[in-house]
């Protein structure tokens, strides 16, 4: 990286950390008024989260599923596609992987665990590719096909787990605990933060070659900056197009099936509290760029982790954190603020020339 | 002294410096002309002085007093009024209602008095001889008379000081006559006015004083009575430019582009070629010349693959190649330079870099072999386009540069650097010096040249009358929709001969005498 490179970077993650601390004022400014021990109820919010391995594994295993599906955002944001269906690919993604690990016990172990993950993947790519070949084949817009793919996708798993899958000695709509040879291993106990954390890590770095280093990756983001462009220049926008869906969708369906085998070790119904969503979020808060998406979802998540320690431990309830998350969102996507710190960036750089 | 601008500096966001330390002052009831290459300063330079762009240094003088202009909103209330090179008008609504916008006569109960509006639109065309049609609205309007409604728009607000931001650019030559006509009017009743522009002709017709910029400084205020065009270019470019294009004869072989009956529909659904029959040989120049809307931008779609045609034959070398798509077309060897450099030819998030392999980016060296075809290698691209940047003579600090962040000329490079150094053999330039300072016109130019010396076939469409008679071996002139006039000798042909056929005036060639 150049000086030049790096300082624009540097005065992107300014502005983005500046944001981050706007909002957290403001969220300490409402606590303050609002609570009867407002010390003690930032306190819990703040710095709780590091007191304990317990609290910050908590932290980091909330990361996970936010990677991922900020990652599958971000690649189908980056071609200009607003494809809201993260939260539908990681139930099928989920879905798969889980059909797999609880019928294809015949396998040898990592082969087995390799197989559910790959089912997942397929899953996600389906969910995936659908709309996005809607949108290519006849325009279908993305928003409503997807928002609506969603709810099929998570009644259908909700379906298969009231019965055909469902674990008939327990009284929930879940599945049995999965075979042990599929989980991933507890690194942190007594947190439930597992090895899905360097999967994300990975699927970070992989979706940064795709994105940047592949072929199919230049035409995403070429059709993304400029379809016309593009088009101009022969690239097949349709197949870019569609593409971006399903790298979107696998990214996302590998999110759900890590968080069934790492978390909650079998299949539950709606065991996402909406991460699809928060994807969007979390690929916003990182400018849709891969390698900022682990640095943003490990804030979202620490937010959230901290909320739900103050939730428990003072008199302010979690729904706070939701007023500083929609604070930051708004400062984040102020163009007017980042270039302000761009600006005073050159002009830092200027005189020390 | 009207306005002094002194020490101004600017430096954007990406550290480019615009603006370094410049002085510039305008005397009432002049009209100065500001001239520069691209990326100059001008624009910047205007866009301080209406409060569009913030400077880091320097005071700005206005009326005697010592102001600070935060907003154009400020500028217009101070007298100083703006017309920009795109037009921001919405189309939708009517002259009328674009001129008052902002400022709109009131019924009682705060109701928009249209006829009012109207009324003073008409007053004001009528006063400053500046003809409009207060109900047309913009989109049915030509663009002439578009620009006609932005000065308007300009005088309602009270501007006493007009800015005209490269305001020829979009005219024809009549167009031209007509605007320059209305300055002078203007002038009379007491205003003054800043000409931003390329055209050194236009500076010596219309110019009182000339300031002259380059790489962010002011060089020069004089006279323009006490000037000559070379001079002011010498100034401009820091060395003498030739005006006139060198070229040897062309040698034409075999016919590279042969179109047979082309035919084709507008977006609108009206039929926008009638029959377009053109033969293009390698090693030779032809020249499209023709009011823009008259069909030339559809055609060159169809040839390129990025509009079907409805009847007729496109071959290129040999091959019927009749709604391909682009990239089969391109992969012929065609090069494109689109007439729009921002909607087709560029993207601006995109680094130099990027935009530089675009026809490219899949095939050896930029991506790899056999299993690896899919794997772009970053190292090769950007050696590659180190190489271009400094064979074209791109001015930008390096190739991870957004190619949204350079001026327009040196954008322009860019597309001209990656359509031409793939050797094509047929080569499309559509409007490849529009916006362009003199020193990459003159080295657009002779690239063209270089390539048609090198055996490509070029097919050039330019509105700029003077760059197609320059170059073109051969000439034929677009009249809606169909080829009405072809001229094999372009030596001595003149721009006013060449006009008639571009305005409909004459139709045929052979009919030439009797339309007299």
């Amino acid at each position: 990286m150049n000086g030049d490179r790096l300082r624009r970077f540097a005065a992107e993650a300014l502005g983005i950390v500046v944001a981050f601390a706007l909002a957290i004022a403001v969220g300490m400014v409402l606590v303050l008024l609002l609570s009867a021990e407002p010390g003690h109820a930032l306190y819990a919010l703040l710095i709780q989260p590091l007191t304990s391995a317990f609290y910050f594994g908590n932290v980091l295993e909330r990361a996970i599923p936010l990677i991922f599906a900020g990652l599958s955002v971000a690649v189908s944001f980056q071609a200009r596609q607003f494809n809201i269906g993260a939260e539908g690919a990681i139930y099928i993604g989920a879905l798969f992987g889980t059909l797999i690990a609880l019928y294809a016990t015949f396998l040898p172990g990592p082969v087995h665990q390799l197989a559910v993950f790959i089912a997942a993947i397929i899953g996600g790519a389906l969910v995936g590719w659908l709309p996005g070949w809607l949108k290519a084949r006849f325009g279908a817009n993305e928003v409503v096909s997807t928002l609506m793919l969603n709810t099929i996708a998570i009644k259908f798993t909700s379906y298969l787990l009231s019965d055909p899958i469902r674990d008939k000695s327990s009284g929930y709509t879940q599945t049995v605990t999965l075979p042990d040879q599929v989980l991933l291993a507890r690194i942190l106990p007594p947190s439930r933060l597992h090895t899905g954390l360097f999967i994300a890590l990975l699927a970070v770095v992989v979706t940064y070659g795709f994105l940047y280093r592949t072929t199919i990756g230049y035409e995403i983001r070429m059709v993304g900056i400029n379809p016309r462009f593009a088009a101009y220049g022969g690239i097949d926008h349709r197949r870019a197009i569609v593409l971006a869906f399903v790298v979107s969708g696998i990214l996302a369906g590998l999110g759900g099936i890590v968080e069934v085998v790492g978390i909650h070790q079998k299949l539950i119904e709606n065991f996402s509290p909406g991460y699809g969503f928060d994807g969007l979020l979390v690929a916003i808060i990182a400018r849709l760029h891969p390698l900022a998406v682990p640095f943003a979802a490990f804030f979202y998540a620490y937010l959230r982790a901290g909320a739900a320690i103050m939730e428990r431990e003072s008199d302010i309830p979690q729904e706070m954190v939701s007023v500083i998350q929609v604070i930051l969102i708004l400062f984040i996507t102020a163009e007017a603020l980042m270039s302000f710190f761009r600006k005073r960036m050159n002009r830092r750089t200027e005189h020390a020339r | 002294m009207l306005l002094e601008m002194r020490g101004i500096t600017k430096t954007y966001d990406g550290g480019v410096q615009a603006n370094r330390d410049v002085s510039f002052s305008v005397r009432a009831g002049e009209i100065h002309a500001l001239v520069g290459e691209n990326g100059a300063g001008k624009s910047t330079l205007m866009k301080i002085l209406f409060g569009l762009e913030p400077m880091d240094a320097g005071e700005i003088i206005y009326k005697g007093q010592k102001v600070r202009i935060q907003s154009p909103e400020q500028a217009l209330e101070m007298g100083i009024g703006m017309v920009h090179q795109h037009f921001m008008l919405i189309p939708s609504l009517t002259v009328a209602e674009n001129i008052v916008l902002g400022h709109e006569p009131r019924l009682g109960g705060g109701r928009f008095d249209f006829a009012r509006a109207v009324r003073i639109t008409r007053e004001l065309s009528e006063q400053y001889g500046l003809s409009v049609n207060p109900q047309a609205r913009i989109e049915e309007i030509s663009v002439g008379a578009r620009q006609r409604v932005e000065i308007l728009k300009a005088l309602y607000r009270g501007a006493e000081l007009l800015i005209l931001d490269e305001p020829t650019a979009v005219l024809t030559p009549k167009e031209t006559n007509d605007l320059f006509v209305s300055l002078k009017q203007l002038i009379d009743r007491g205003h003054t006015i800043i000409f931003i522009t390329h055209k050194l002709q236009e500076v010596i017709a219309i110019s009182d004083r000339v300031t002259v910029m380059r790489q962010g400084r002011t060089v020069g205020t004089m006279n323009t009575a006490d000037t000559t065009k070379e001079a002011i270019s010498r100034l401009m470019v820091g060395r003498d430019v030739l005006l006139r294009v060198a070229k040897p004869p062309a040698k034409p072989g075999k016919p590279v582009l042969v179109t047979n009956d082309l035919r084709a529909k507008s977006d609108k659904g009206n039929e926008i070629l009638k029959g377009i029959s053109l033969t293009v040989h390698a090693g030779e120049i032809v020249g499209i010349a023709g009011v823009e809307g008259n069909g030339q931008s559809e055609f060159v779609e169809i040839l390129t693959g990025l509009r079907r045609a409805t009847g007729g034959q496109v071959k290129i070398g040999g091959q019927d190649v009749t709604n391909w798509p682009p990239k089969d077309i391109r992969r012929l060897g065609v090069g494109h330079v689109p007439e729009d450099r921002h909607v087709h030819g560029s993207a601006g998030l995109a680094s130099i870099a990027e935009n530089l392999i675009l026809d490219r980016y899949d095939q050896p060296p930029f991506a790899g072999q056999g299993l690896a075809r899919f794997i772009i290698r970053p190292k090769a691209i950007r050696s590659f386009a180190r190489e271009l940047i400094d064979r074209f003579d791109i001015r930008a600090e390096n190739e991870l540069v957004p190619a949204g962040a350079l001026s327009g000329g040196n954008l322009q490079k860019v597309i001209i650097a990656r359509e031409f150094v793939k050797q094509p053999q047929l080569l499309i330039a559509a409007q490849p010096t529009r916006g362009v300072d003199i020193g990459a016109i003159e080295f657009i130019h002779q690239e063209i040249v270089r390539q048609r010396d090198n055996g490509a076939a070029v097919l050039l469409i330019s509105a700029d009358l003077q760059e197609v008679l320059a170059l073109s071996d051969r000439l034929v002139v677009f009249y809606e929709g169909e080829i009405v006039a072809e001229f094999t000798d372009t030596a001595h042909l003149t721009e006013e001969e060449v006009g008639y056929y571009m305005l409909g005036a004459w139709r045929d060639r052979t009919q030439k005498g009797e339309s007299k």
